[in-house]
């Protein structure tokens, strides 16, 4: 016997083989629908008063020389046959018949009994019906077929049984036939037949046969007996093969008795005695089976007795548990001394295995495994090798030995495609090799390996999947292959050596470039299912974040009155919890926008595993949420390269929530689709973000030349451009900006802010103007549309030089008296020339001078349009404006001098020229005065004076400087820009060609303002009637009175006088001379003192009297106060009376 | 009271492997924290300097030393009852600069680092260099400024640990005027 | 004398393993590996009898034909696995009548496991080690590669 049949249990020692198989053509379809149907009868109870029960082990295939050992063991005898025959019609009936019979012959030493089914015929025939052959007409139409079967068990069953009672029932006495197995017949040739040894050896097998039928024929408890007088028998004669027969059939009975649920491990499938079990009861112990012991009086060692089970408790002769796998052990240590009984020494330790796995003991189930894999059987063919370590796997597994289980299953896998195999059966082998993947703990699912490092038998896992690749390959299932190196790649990355990584990216593009990777779910016929292996650690990604757009491009919510821009989630300012969370942040959306039909950027850190350069093809943003035109880009990362930033390009769409899930590369032809939920170790900072709708794009140029230079760090303020001007101070430059509508929308609206930054200079007028009026005129400007806009920069910085203008005006002689007459200068009225030494160039305040100061400011442009600007939001783009002023005149000094009106006066500045050029300077319609490079010259102005208390004061400001001295400042300022527009001072560099204006505003100190101040005091004199204040003389006839009067009005809050004024006479000689003694020329009608009551706010009074010229002349009247009467407290300024010029003539005659 | 009762030079017995691995938790912890190597030393060595001006005020207490006439004296304090005090061990002082300004502290066995094996990515730790940090603090507090470094480490497979102390200069005492 | 040593992690994969000759390395692998049926099999079977025990020498798991499997498991599970020449006559089979009879300390194999594990203890003192990770640590492996060396 060469051929296990490792399926068998111990409890098929108790069934009969039956053999089914098909005569002449019989198709292989309906011979199995046949032959399942007759494998359903497999326990028909038998009608017996006993209740036997039966089993029937039905085979459709069963080799001749197995059933040479049926005396052996009973169980592997072929008792039955049924033919199956397909006859379409008569004719082909004999030969069926025939071919029916040639079967019969094949195992006709055994069989009990043989039956015929004959398919297509309707007992159309002449013959005489058979009882061996039943017809049916179809092999639809057969219902009857399990009833046949059935009947011919029964007679299975009849000829069982008398056969048992035939061999039970030998007398002592006769001669027992010694049965045998093959390989022993020679050996028993001349042996004496008539010793005692030897007819104990015939007993003993005979007993053990018995044995057998009785187990066949349900009879447990008799063939118990039997067994044990049979190792009684044999064992005294050391026939230690069949001593380990009886001993297995020992232990197969009590395994019976024991597990009425089976062995096999498919409860209740094949096995079940009825339905009177519940299957959990199945594998458990029949309770008190060990406690029955065999009854020693009813074990004879020189008879049968027929009736044994009359003796012998129920349960008596049953081996424990625990010794049966004692006999088991000892049955098949007497079948390894024999070489030939190899077959039946391993079917003995498969099924000790497999009743030790339903005892749980595995350990020992090890044991008989161990010795099964050592069982040198003859040469095995592949396919019984296969079979072999398959079922090795098999039983390993139904110990619980799952690595060991793994280990030959895949040494099966193995054994399909061995090279001495003509056609390796790649399929199987590849079939095989999954079915070890639990065993080596290794799943497919890429998923299972996002936790750090991997740990688990990397090696042996990588040379399961390098064989799932091959047997894949082989297989012709490129795709298969693909994914498993793919996974292998991914998931053993860090097992591999560097020159595994080439070798296998190298194979890995070799498959690709037939059949590329894909992120398809791989369904095998098996219902497994491969999931895809995106690369996630091709390259590493370790850091992600979306990348709001440029501050030019980012678009900006209109505030609303109910929407607040910042929505916090915590009542709280600040709390650490919030500030420490590090944990989910990446779902969070963040606070900036995308902009639809804007490109946007996704910034990823990398870096490359590998020890060669990796090439990343179509690497893109994955996205939801929106529409989104992913701008895929290819790059190449140097081997074992550091983190490299990688920017991600795409452009939604749509308008919605955006949510960047995560990137999809290609690599060495393998797409994958890499989720950042999958990504270890990853940092993001959020991956949600809003899109909103469409904007247009502002693009600005200017006239300007643009500058590198870069604008001083202010928040909130990102330049996109940056221009740059140097300009005098006083000029005025004109800026062209050109917008044009770069995008796709229109551009709706537009607002300019300007905001200039924080500087220490002082800064006079408006720096930035501009009229938005004619550019939005041209709005809506449409895509590509370009308009202008001009801004006027005036740069007016302070004109003094604030250490060097002198603060007393009187110390280079010029009177602030009051009084003309002490003045030198009183008549000059036009610009008085006064030639300075230049100061010398190293001196401080020549550096002073050249020291160029910078303005910046920073126009802001608002803009929106299309359906961003329904949704409101907008844009702003920021130019930065970077003016250099370089100083043209300084005014070293300024001071006053009174003018002959009193209405009236002169200021006088001294102007440097700081430039390196010639300049010209003039105040309104003077003439111009030529300044060379560095010269300081004094210019006179003759102005009126001013009266500022005139100057309305808007009531809103008024409140708003509520601050005393905030409000005169501001009073202050007012008063220089009047005078200033008054002055019109300009500046011209012929060479050049620029000019600007030069102002006067911030050297105008508290004492020149009072100088140029109209005093609230207004004095007038009038001589005859006629205002009498600038150079015209008054003239009068000698000898008529001339009538003077003085009047005051007050303008001032308070109330003034009452004041006395004496009128003094005089000549002027024009040689520095004045004669006060002019008693004889001039007498005075009445007083000369003038008396004027107190004068209310607002209030006027006037005084009278007279005067009269004796003489012709020229005479002037000074009008003096009396020095007990002027109010110290007020100003001097204050009784600026004018000088009275009359000119006395001749009467006419 | 009781605090001052214990405070004798017999030291109480403690699990050698607790504080070992206790030092070792936190170097682990400070490569952790901080990326490099470089700064993970001078973390070592500030709290080493914390720990050496605390520590001195228990040294003294315990070891009832008198002041150091010279820096060679302030060696053989620190070798033989310093380092046995806390950590068991006598270094042996060697490498004397003709200056006798300069010394060697020789450590045979140094307990802070049993078990400890360096990965390769830290090469240019110094693993120890606390103890450099609490002699330089525990120094200050007696008016010398010195300088503590290893030289020689058996983590990085030199035979022995070598910790060289240099005398930098003596610290005057800036008391305010009037409390001499 | 040892042909292989591994260290098994109580979740059952290689801490570390190491075998001489190195070219049939993965042979061992599969060796180890199969043999922790057997470890898992032995474990749960003694498994609350010796639980007062300090260490679980495991005595030879099984036999190949040229090679035998010893193994010994820490009450924190983690596993030491060694592959003996059966050639070797050092360990002989009459350890695994000792085991059985209880005296398994005086046997060789018992040593050998306990240099092991102080070894092991070691490693997992190292600051520098996260349990768990596969051991690389210099020391270990000089150990290992001794006991593969000598013949005790």
């Amino acid at each position: 016997m060469s051929v296990p049949d490792y399926m068998q249990c111990a409890e098929d020692h108790q069934t009969l083989l039956v053999l089914v198989r098909p005569v002449g053509a019989v198709s292989e379809e309906n011979f199995f629908r046949i032959y399942r149907r007759i494998c359903t009868v497999s326990h028909p109870g038998v009608r017996d008063s006993q209740r036997r029960a039966l089993c029937i082990r039905y085979r459709h295939h069963y080799p001749p020389e197995n059933n040479e050992w049926g005396d052996f063991q009973t169980h592997r005898k072929v008792v039955g046959l049924i033919a199956v025959a397909d006859c379409c019609s008569a004719k082909d009936w004999p030969q069926a018949l025939e071919k029916f019979h040639v079967q019969k012959e094949a195992y006709g030493a055994t069989l009990y009994d043989s039956r015929l089914l004959v398919f297509g015929l309707r007992g159309e025939l002449a013959e005489p019906p058979r009882p061996d052959v039943a017809f049916y007409p179809s092999y639809d139409d057969c219902a009857t077929v399990e009833k046949r079967v059935e009947d011919f068990i029964e007679s299975l069953f009849i000829v069982l049984e008398s056969k048992r009672l035939d061999r039970a029932t030998d007398k002592s006495g006769d001669k027992i036939p010694l049965l045998c197995v093959p390989f022993e017949k020679k050996d028993f040739v001349g042996l004496d037949t008539d010793s005692r040894h030897y007819k104990k050896r015939c007993q003993g097998r005979m007993r053990k046969h018995v044995g057998d039928l009785c187990l066949q024929a349900g009879m447990l408890q008799d063939s118990l007996v039997h067994y044990h007088m049979s190792v009684e028998l044999l064992r005294s004669v050391n026939d230690f093969l069949w001593l380990g027969a009886a001993l297995e059939g020992l232990c197969s009975a009590s395994v019976i008795y024991h597990y009425p649920g089976g062995t096999s491990g498919k409860t209740g499938a094949r096995r079940f005695q009825g339905s009177s079990l519940p299957a959990e009861a199945a594998n458990r112990h029949r309770p008190g089976a060990q406690e029955v012991l065999i009854d020693p009086g009813a074990l004879t060692t020189n008879g049968i007795n027929p009736d044994t089970s009359a003796e012998i408790g129920r349960a008596k002769n049953c081996l424990s548990p625990e010794d049966i796998i004692d006999k088991y052990k000892e049955a098949i240590s007497y079948y390894s001394k024999y070489k030939n009984a190899g077959v039946i020494e391993l079917e003995a330790c498969v099924k000790a295995v497999r009743v030790l796995a339903i005892q749980k003991r595995s350990m020992e189930a090890s044991e008989f495994l161990q010795n099964a894999v050592y069982i040198n059987l003859r040469q095995l063919s592949e396919e019984e090798k296969i079979q072999r370590y398959s079922i090795l796997s098999e039983l390993y597994e139904l110990i619980g030995f799952h690595r060991k289980s793994a280990f030959f299953k895949r040494v099966a896998a193995m054994q399909c495609v061995a090279p001495s195999i003509a056609e390796p059966g790649w399929r199987a082998c590849y079939k095989l090799l999954l079915e070890t993947l639990p065993g080596y703990s290794l799943s497919l699912d890429p998923k299972d390996f996002n936790k750090g490092t991997h740990r688990g038998w990397a090696a042996v896992q990588m040379r399961l999947l390098h064989e799932l690749v091959y047997a894949s390959r082989r297989m012709g299932n490129p795709a298969l292959s693909v994914r498993h190196l793919s996974f292998l790649l991914q998931t053993m990355l860090d097992f591999l050596s560097d020159q595994e990584k080439k070798d296998i990216t190298q194979s890995l593009e070799t498959y690709t470039s037939k059949c590329p990777g894909t992120m398809e779910l791989i369904t095998l016929p098996d219902g497994l299912t491969l999931p895809p292996v995106p690369f996630t650690k091709l390259p590493i990604v370790r850091h992600v974040e979306l990348l709001g757009l440029p501050a030019s491009l980012r678009p900006q919510k209109m505030k609303s009155l109910l929407g607040q821009s910042m929505s916090t989630k915590s009542p709280f300012i600040y709390s650490p919890i919030i500030a420490h969370n590090r944990g989910e942040e990446r779902n969070k959306k963040i606070d900036f926008q995308w902009v639809q039909g804007d490109v946007c950027e996704v910034q990823l850190m990398v870096y490359n595993p590998m020890p060669f350069e990796l090439r990343v093809e179509n690497m893109g943003l994955l996205t939801s949420g929106v529409e989104f035109e992913s701008l895929p880009a290819a790059l190449s990362l140097p081997a074992e390269s550091g983190l490299y930033p990688v920017t991600l390009v795409g452009v939604p769409q749509t308008t919605g929530m955006i949510t960047v899930h995560g990137y999809h590369t290609t690599v060495f032809g393998v797409f994958s689709d890499c989720l950042l939920d999958h990504l270890p170790g990853i940092k993001t900072s959020g991956s949600t973000v809003e899109v909103i709708p469409a904007l247009p794009r502002l693009q600005i140029s200017t006239s300007l030349p643009r500058s590198a230079h870069s604008l001083q760090p202010s928040s909130g303020d990102e330049i996109s451009t940056n221009v740059s001007v140097q300009l005098y101070n006083g000029e005025t430059q004109q800026l062209i900006v050109k917008l044009e509508n770069i995008g796709m929308e229109p551009l709706e609206k537009l607002e300019i802010t300007s905001k200039i930054l924080t500087t220490k200079e002082k800064l006079y007028g408006d720096f930035l103007s501009w009229n938005l009026e004619e550019t939005l005129a041209q709005f809506p400007l449409q895509p590509g549309k370009v308009a202008t806009f001009t801004i006027n920069i005036k740069v007016k910085l302070d004109f003094s030089c604030q250490e060097n203008l002198l603060q007393d005006l009187s110390d280079d002689g010029i009177s602030v008296s009051g009084f003309p007459l002490s003045s030198p200068f009183r008549q000059v009225i036009r610009p008085r020339v006064e030639s300075k030494p230049v100061n010398p160039p190293e001196s401080s305040r020549a550096g002073d001078f050249s020291h160029v100061k910078t303005l910046e400011a920073i126009l802001n442009f608002k803009y929106s349009g299309g359906p961003g600007h329904v949704e409101g939001y907008y844009r702003s783009l920021s130019l930065g404006l970077h003016v250099e002023v370089e100083p043209s005149v300084f005014f070293t000094r300024v001071s006053t001098l009174p003018a002959t009106s009193t209405r009236q006066c002169h200021l006088l500045l001294d102007v440097f020229n700081s430039t390196e050029h010639e300049l010209t300077i003039s105040a309104r319609s003077n003439e111009e005065l030529i300044l060379h490079a560095g010269e300081c010259q004094r210019m006179a102005i003759q102005v009126d004076k001013f009266n500022f208390e005139s100057f309305p004061v808007p009531p809103g400001e008024k409140r708003q400087f509520a601050n005393a001295e905030q409000l005169e400042e501001e009073r202050r300022e007012a008063r220089g820009l009047e005078i200033n527009s008054k002055l019109g001072i300009r500046w011209r560099v012929p060479s050049l060609q620029r000019s600007g204006e030069a102002s006067v505003e911030g050297l105008l100190n508290q004492l020149v303002l009072e100088h140029l101040q109209l005093a609230p005091l207004q004095w007038d004199v009038l001589v005859d009637g006629q205002l009498c204040d600038c150079e015209a003389a008054a003239a009068c006839q000698v000898g008529d009175p001339v009538r003077l009067e003085v009047r005051l009005t007050n303008r001032s809050p308070r109330s003034v006088g009452p004041f006395a004024l004496t009128v003094v006479p005089f000549q002027d000689h024009q040689n520095g001379v004045h004669n006060y003694d002019l008693h004889d020329t001039i007498s005075f009608v009445g007083s000369s003192t003038f008396y004027l009551d107190a004068v209310k706010p607002l209030g006027q009074s006037a005084c009278l009297g007279a005067l009269l010229f004796l003489y012709a002349g020229d005479f002037f009247l000074h009008i003096r106060f009396h020095e007990d009467s002027r109010s110290k407290e007020l100003p001097p300024s204050w009784f600026c009376l004018p000088s009275v010029h009359v000119r006395a003539l001749e009467a006419q005659a | 009271m009781s605090r001052q009762a214990n405070r004798g030079t017999e030291s109480k017995k403690m699990s050698s492997e607790l504080f070992t691995l206790t030092y070792g938790a936190l170097v682990t912890q400070l490569c952790k924290d901080y990326e490099n190597d470089e700064d993970v030393n001078k973390q070592l060595d500030k709290m080493g300097y914390n720990i050496g001006v605390r520590l001195i005020e228990d040294f003294l207490a315990r070891s009832n030393v008198g002041r150091c006439h010279d820096f060679r004296e302030t060696a053989d304090v620190i070798a033989k009852v310093a380092f046995k005090m806390y950590l068991g061990i006598t270094p042996s002082i060697t490498n004397w600069s003709p200056a006798g300004d300069e010394f060697s502290l020789i450590l045979e066995n140094n307990p802070l680092v049993d078990f400890v094996e360096l990965p390769d990515n830290h090469s240019s730790l110094i693993y120890s260099n606390l103890l450099c940090g609490v002699l330089r603090g525990a120094l200050e507090m007696v008016q010398m400024a010195v300088e503590a470094k290893f030289v020689q480490d058996t983590l990085k497979g030199d035979g022995v640990t070598e910790i060289r102390m240099r005398f930098i200069r003596r610290i005057e005492d800036n008391l305010p005027a009037g409390e001499e | 004398m040892a042909v292989c040593i591994a260290v098994i992690a109580k979740e059952n994969y290689p801490l570390y393993i190491r075998s001489t000759p190195t070219e049939n390395e993965l042979k061992f692998h599969y060796m180890v590996h199969t043999s922790l049926d057997v470890v898992d099999e032995k474990i749960s079977a003694m498994g609350k009898a010796l639980v007062d025990q300090r260490e679980l020498y495991l005595g030879l798991l099984y036999p190949t034909e040229d090679y035998k499997v010893y193994g010994y498991v820490t009450n924190s599970k983690v596993k030491f696995v060694m592959v003996v020449d059966s050639s070797n006559t050092a360990l002989r089979d009459n350890e695994i009548r000792s085991v059985s009879a209880g005296d398994w300390r005086t046997t060789p194999g018992w040593w050998m496991f306990r240099k092991l594990h102080n070894s092991y203890t070691d490693v997992m003192c190292n600051p520098f080690y996260n349990p768990g990770d596969r051991i690389q640590s210099r020391a270990f492996d000089n150990m290992v590669m001794s006991m593969m060396i000598q013949v005790c």
